[in-house]
């Protein structure tokens, strides 16, 4: 129901899955930055960035949409709770980004220096995973749709802009190093690229730890908010 | 027979403070029809909302074929087909599909799914739209969708908000007819503001004003509530004569072109002068109505309304 209910967004779809993180990697390699960079670094943060535009670009505006007083009360004439449609919605965004991944992936492992393919799946589904408790997490939380629509794109661009998905993280300046370390994006792309042989921005465990403890954070919000049964009370 | 829905002294305050509703008590019994009417605000579709555990009540009780719903708002989820007030639609779904997945979600498939999903179109007329996508139907028809999806939804218990609105008369006439035979297996609470609506299809009715039931019973019981004049309309072949008859006789009327609006204390004053106009002025048409249920709802809901 899910896929179809996206068809009429085909255009915008295709715009966050594939054209905003496709342009990132265009330019970038366009550029000499690139000389510099394994195409495994690249493909592993196009992966990351696909995710990122798709989940919160998409992902989180149809949760928000999906608490509008309107929709609420369509999904109730259907013998459907508010937490399968929420999971229904996940699972769908996941397989849409999914064959971007199974065809991305054997190319970053291709080109790595040492692979390590199961630590890089798991970083790679710990990736998946918070981005998209993220996203239901924004999507909850913001209620007015075309505030959503401002804030979600704006949060995308600083989250792939601040953190070293196309650029290099060792050439920058300590203080810059510090600040893209509060981005939980930067993590991502740690624990996915340290199994493939790049030099650690912080150890792989401290950002396990990170991201983990993120993401317990907005489980617990999460799961209070979708489980309230009475979907209609906090509208009014 | 039992009751399907029981609502006992059901109070909801919406955080703002507006007292929504009001110590409500009301009941759907077996193969039954009950409207609820009230004008615009008289806590209607909060009252249904609570019912169908989207809103929580603040106060009282509900229960829905012997679940408590106060406790357990999902507990009759499924077995309940909903028509909401407003034309809601999913954009990207054709009528087929969004019926065909409340169907899904019932577990219908394969030849009893396609059995199913043409006898509800069928049965609404809406054979010419099946592959009109949501945003291509007038509101009337997605009204109509949304009362297909209930079906579709089914249980035996039926809740319509406004089922008719939107609706053009020969379909409404079409979906009255539905909603009868239907009632004769599945229970039906139905909220409108149409009269005609409640008087032609309900065993009982509740009349809501300000949050509170001010009136219940069977169309004849509230009609009989209040005293009130019995009116006709009429038509004669000499209105200038008619006219000059009840200005004799001090009657009680007014012209409007060649109608007669004529009001008289009770039903059997009325028949005496409708015999007496009609041997000295022959009546071409008549229209009457004793005593008037659209009168005595809409004199409950003035007096009443704070």
């Amino acid at each position: 129901m899910q896929f179809k209910t996206l068809r009429i967004y085909f255009l915008q779809l295709f715009i966050a899955v594939f054209v905003v993180p496709f342009s990132y990697a265009f330019v970038v390699l366009l550029s000499t930055a690139a000389q510099d960079m394994s195409i495994s670094y690249l493909l592993s943060g196009y992966v990351v960035s696909t995710l990122i535009s798709t989940f919160l670009g998409m992902l989180a505006l149809s949760i928000t949409n999906l608490r509008q007083k309107e929709v609420l009360e369509l999904y109730s004439t259907y013998a459907i709770t508010f937490p399968q449609v929420v999971i229904s919605i996940c699972l769908t965004y996941v397989l849409i980004v999914l064959p971007i991944i199974v065809v991305v992936l054997p190319f970053v492992l291709m080109h790595a220096v040492s692979a390590s393919v199961l630590m890089v799946l798991l970083g790679i589904i710990v990736s998946i995973f918070f981005l998209l408790c993220l996203s239901v997490y924004l999507g909850l939380s913001l209620k007015n749709l075309f505030i959503a629509n401002g804030i979600l794109q704006l949060l995308s661009w600083i989250l792939i802009l601040f953190s070293p998905i196309y650029y290099n993280f060792e050439t920058l300046n300590s203080t810059f190093k510090y600040a893209l370390l509060v981005n939980p994006v930067t993590h991502l792309l740690n624990i996915v690229r340290i199994p493939l042989g790049f030099a650690p921005m912080i150890s792989m465990w401290i950002s396990y730890v990170y991201v983990g403890s993120l993401t317990i954070l907005m489980l617990s919000y999460i799961s209070k908010r979708v489980r309230s049964t009475y979907i209609l009370e906090k509208i009014f | 027979m039992g009751d399907v829905l029981t609502v006992s002294n059901l109070t909801k305050v919406y955080p703002n403070g507006k007292k929504a509703n009001d110590g409500i008590n009301l009941s759907v019994g077996e193969a039954e029809i009950v409207g609820i009417i009230g004008p615009n605000g008289a806590g209607k579709t909060t009252l249904i909302r609570q019912v169908l555990g989207l809103l929580k009540p603040t106060e009282g009780q509900i229960t829905l074929f012997g679940k408590d719903v106060t406790k357990n708002p999902l507990a009759a989820k499924g077995q309940v087909g909903y028509e909401p007030q407003y034309p809601l639609f999913f954009p990207s779904l054709t009528l087929e599909e969004e019926i065909g997945f409340a169907l899904r979600f019932k577990g219908y498939k394969g030849e009893t799914y396609k059995k199913k999903l043409d006898e509800i179109i069928e049965l609404l007329n809406l054979g010419d739209v099946r592959n009109y996508f949501g945003y291509q139907l007038s509101p009337g028809m997605l009204k109509l969708s949304l009362l297909a999806v209930a079906l579709a939804q089914g249980g035996s218990f039926l809740i319509l908000d406004e089922p008719t609105s939107m609706v053009d008369i020969v379909t409404k006439m079409h979906i009255w007819d539905t909603l009868a035979v239907l009632s004769e297996e599945q229970s039906i609470l139905i909220a409108s503001h149409d009269m005609n609506e409640v008087k032609r299809l309900c065993n009982r009715i509740y009349v809501l004003v300000d949050g509170k039931v001010v009136a219940e019973g069977s169309t004849e019981e509230i009609s009989h509530m209040l005293k009130l004049p019995c009116t006709m309309k009429l038509m004669v072949s000499d209105v200038q004569g008619a006219k000059s008859f009840l200005e004799k006789r001090q009657s009680q009327f007014v012209m409007e072109n060649s109608v007669l609006d004529i009001s008289v204390d009770n039903l059997n004053a009325a028949i005496e002068l409708i015999t007496e106009i009609n041997r000295a002025f022959s009546i071409t048409y008549i229209e009457l109505e004793a005593p008037s249920f659209d009168k005595a709802v809409i004199e409950l809901m003035s007096d009443n309304h704070g």
